[in-house]
């Protein structure tokens, strides 16, 4: 049961993280598209937020990619397209294949491995905990009866001393 | 004048040197008059941080050019507050402001617990003053302050004009305040590992100084996030830049550090967990120094080259390997007292807790880092930037949202199905309800419905905390429910302090669905007298405006804001232009209300009269600063000391007073 929801956990953070909504038939826009490539005046912003001041570098590649889309090229293709001119570095974020694929599974490997160590320790205690109290069930259960209603009586005047409020 | 600055930077150095010396040596040989000797010292590099400070700050202010740090970060035009601003404007002023907070911190350490925990404090005192030693040899070997220029010049570089906003003045010093607050808890870390007083006592000791180092990094975060928004111009607050990251991750690991102790000091469990924790929090302080400062990440925050990486590398190396080897030392001392009952309990949702923030921190870290790792590897450069943090720390986040409303409804040591049922059940109804509300109305997004259904489930289940409380009150003592509010605050401020905080926690979380899941843009080319809608405005331009200030030259467009027909107000966007940079800054126009912010940004102007503007409708975003005010509210409400402790604390002075004090200096090994 705990591995399941452990596995849940897992897919859940991994979905959540590579959805991306497409919006299937409608134009490519200029923003759909400068949210994939970063700007490289330096600045690690992607291309609609660049943040320097008057950045020409901006400027060129912002006017580059609404060329393109002027031209009726689709997002991908337009990509490419920066891909070829300027190679990997040019993309926002790292590709999700071969190498680079660990960067977006490893954060979420991370997370499941703690829960699984931690798992594996609460586990130990837990199980030891409830051979603690198996262990305590013995030792009540072979009391005589005249000793145990002792301790019962002892038991219910001290809480009722203490529910008391004294 | 400037001999004495360097001069009170050298002393500093030998001071620090003599301090941590004298401090083991004594506890090492159990000499009272060493420590204190040692404890002296420790006020001697206060108080000479203080002089050499002092210094530079007249230097600044009195346009000093024959300071070459002064020459580069100050001009004629430049304006009181960025006189001082400039103290921490390059390497060198951060490296001394570093210096000075951590000795007046040091300071204030020794001198409360002059007459308390004197087991520890003989060796908190080399820790503090390792630390000082580490940045006062860098001062005066590679970056010195106080260095002169053969040939002043008669006007200074002055400040980067992105620098000239009131976010320069409060942004890096809070963030100062809540690195260098992290080194006491670590210090006393260290401390409790030489001795092996391992139980919570250096926890206790040092809980306030926890939370005043996270209070300040929150603030810290949060200028820095208020200032990209407002000088920036591109509508956002957060731009997962590395340097941004190395002040987020501290904050990250600290926050887990917050909730973890509370489990050792109630249960004696988690006690390895907490010393990894404070270590890793102090040492991603030290990462982020050195982030700025090193160049291996390229960053809009960077300082700019210079060649003191490797120092920084050496000084985190010797953090970790002396901490990590302490640690592992006492390993076998550090065994919990008690374990957990049960996997539905409190103690679980606090460990899982921790595990999702580390593993946000871990997450940030390995994006921050990926790049030198893929160069390396496969000699290829790639850009981890906003869109990878976005999508991998988001539901990192949603989780840990759910958590936090988790936690203060589920038991100790065990909570029972009626347990849950009871707790859980409308809050859990309530999310779902507006999950459903959103839908209709037209939000129809899951990764935009699921933050707003959690930040509302965390509401409710705070909300119910906080009734119950109340109405106990109000049915015991016939208190009226504001009164009965207050003093049930008043009489538990710790852990309804911490509540407050989760309440400032979810309005940041709407505060940032709503700026980026329901953010609304349009570009537009306005001739004088057209219009443009956007969301239920109308912006009108109404013409340009050029005018002159002390410091710089302003073009700016003016627009008439209208709703439904009726005019709000004028906004007027514009470029600021400073006369020894040829490229303008941004200066955008922002309507704000509870509901949405209208953000303009003058992108140009052209030829013909006409002008260039973006508008953006942030939804919801004020609600990340309202948040932000909350959580320090809550925050200070947690820090405020109170009665009963005050009674306890001197209940632990006049025990102490009574116990043999060179029996209490036993090292480790001894």
């Amino acid at each position: 049961m705990k591995f399941i929801l452990s596995l849940v956990l897992f897919v859940f953070l991994s979905v959540t993280a590579f959805t991306s909504v497409e919006r299937v038939g409608a134009a490519t826009t200029f923003d759909e598209v400068a949210s994939e490539l970063s700007c490289q005046c330096g600045c690690l912003m992607v291309l609609n937020a660049c943040d320097m001041k008057e950045c020409k570098v901006q400027f060129n590649m912002s006017t580059q990619v609404k060329n393109l889309i002027n031209q009726g090229q689709e997002k991908e293709e337009i990509i490419r397209y920066f891909l070829a001119n300027y190679g990997e570095v040019v993309l926002a974020a790292p590709t999700k294949k071969g190498f680079n694929l660990m960067a977006w599974l490893t954060p979420f490997a991370a997370i499941v491995a703690g829960l699984g160590f931690v798992y594996l320790i609460v586990d130990k205690w837990v199980l030891h905990r409830s051979q603690d109290s198996e262990e305590q069930d013995k030792i009540v259960n072979s009391m005589k009866p005249a000793e145990l209603s002792r301790y019962s009586e002892r038991l219910k005047k001290e809480l009722e001393q203490y529910e008391g409020g004294s | 004048m400037y001999e004495i600055g360097y001069a009170a930077l050298v002393l500093t150095l030998l001071f620090s040197i003599y301090g941590a010396g004298a401090a083991y040596y004594g506890a090492r040989k159990g000499y009272r008059e060493l420590i204190e000797s040692a404890q002296n010292a420790v006020y001697a590099v206060g108080a000479l941080t203080t002089i050499a400070s002092s210094i530079l700050f007249y230097a600044l202010i009195s346009k000093d050019y024959t300071l070459e740090y002064v020459a580069s970060y100050v001009s004629n035009t430049q304006e009181l507050v960025y006189l001082i601003a400039a103290f921490w404007g390059g390497n060198q002023g951060s490296l001394l402001l570093w210096a000075w907070v951590l000795g007046v911190m040091s300071v204030v350490t020794v001198w409360q617990n002059k007459e308390e925990h004197r087991d520890l404090i003989p060796y908190v005192i080399p820790v503090l003053l390792g630390i000082e030693i580490f940045f006062t040899t860098l001062m005066l070997s590679t970056s010195n302050p106080f260095a002169r220029l053969a040939y002043p010049p008669l006007e200074g570089n002055g400040l980067n004009p992105l620098l000239l906003n009131m976010g320069m003045f409060f942004h890096p010093t809070t963030l100062y305040l809540g690195y260098v607050g992290f080194a006491i808890p670590f210090a006393f870390a260290m401390a409790a590992l030489i001795t092996g007083q391992l139980g919570d006592r250096w926890i206790k000791v040092t809980r306030r100084w926890t939370l005043f180092a996270w209070f300040f990094l929150t603030l810290g975060n949060l200028f820095g996030a208020q200032w990209a928004y407002v000088e920036l111009g591109w509508g956002g607050f957060w731009a997962w830049d590395p340097v941004e990251n190395a002040s987020f991750m501290p904050w990250l690991t600290g926050t887990a550090f917050l909730h973890s102790v509370m489990i050792q000091e109630r249960r004696g469990m988690l006690k390895v967990w907490n010393m990894v924790l404070i270590i890793a929090t102090f040492s991603l302080t030290i990462f982020g120094t050195f982030l700025t400062r090193s160049g291996v990440i390229s960053s809009v925050h960077a300082f700019g080259q210079s060649n003191l990486g490797p120092y920084f590398m050496g000084f985190l190396g010797l953090i970790l390997i002396g901490s990590l080897s302490l640690l592992f030392f006492r390993m076998d001392d550090l065994e919990g007292d008690n374990e957990l009952d049960s996997f539905v309990s409190r103690e679980s949702t606090f460990l899982l807790n921790n595990l999702i923030l580390v593993g946000a921190a871990f997450a940030t870290f390995w994006g921050t880092v990926f790049p030198i790792i893929s160069e390396a590897v496969r000699g290829t450069k790639i850009t981890v930037s906003a869109p990878f943090f976005n999508q991998v720390n988001m539901p990192i986040f949603l989780v840990l949202i759910f958590i936090m409303g988790v936690c203060p409804l589920i038991g100790w040591r065990r909570a029972s199905k009626e347990n849950l049922i009871r707790n859980f059940l409308y809050p859990a109804a309530v999310g779902l309800l507006l999950a459903g509300g959103l839908f209709v109305v037209g939000v129809t997004e899951f990764l935009s419905i699921l933050p707003f259904a959690l930040s509302a489930f965390v509401l409710m289940t705070i909300g119910v905390e906080w009734f119950r409380g109340v109405n106990a009150r109000h049915k015991l003592y016939g208190e009226g429910f504001l009164i009965a509010l207050l003093r049930l605050v008043w009489s538990n401020k710790r852990r309804y302090g911490g509540y407050i905080v989760h309440f400032g926690v979810i309005m940041i979380a709407i505060g940032i669905t709503g700026a980026y899941s329901l953010k609304t843009e349009k570009d537009a080319r306005l001739n004088k007298g057209e219009q443009m809608t956007i969301g239920s405005y109308t912006l009108e331009y109404i013409g340009q405006n050029s005018y002159s200030t002390r410091s710089y030259d302003v073009k700016s467009a003016g627009f008439n804001v209208y709703q439904d027909g009726k005019l709000l107000e004028k906004l007027t966007p514009g470029k600021n232009f400073y006369p020894r940079d040829p490229n303008p800054s941004t200066e955008v126009a922002i309507r704000t209300t509870l509901k949405e912010d209208l953000y303009l940004i003058l992108a140009g102007w052209n030829d013909d009269g006409s002008v260039d503007i973006k508008a953006l409708i942030n939804p919801l975003v004020v609600w990340l600063w309202i948040g932000g005010v909350v959580s320090l509210v809550g925050t200070t409400v947690a820090f405020w000391p109170d009665a009963k402790e005050k009674r306890r604390r001197v209940t632990v002075r006049n025990t102490a007073e009574d116990f043999d004090d060179s029996r209490s200096l036993q090292p480790m090994g001894s």
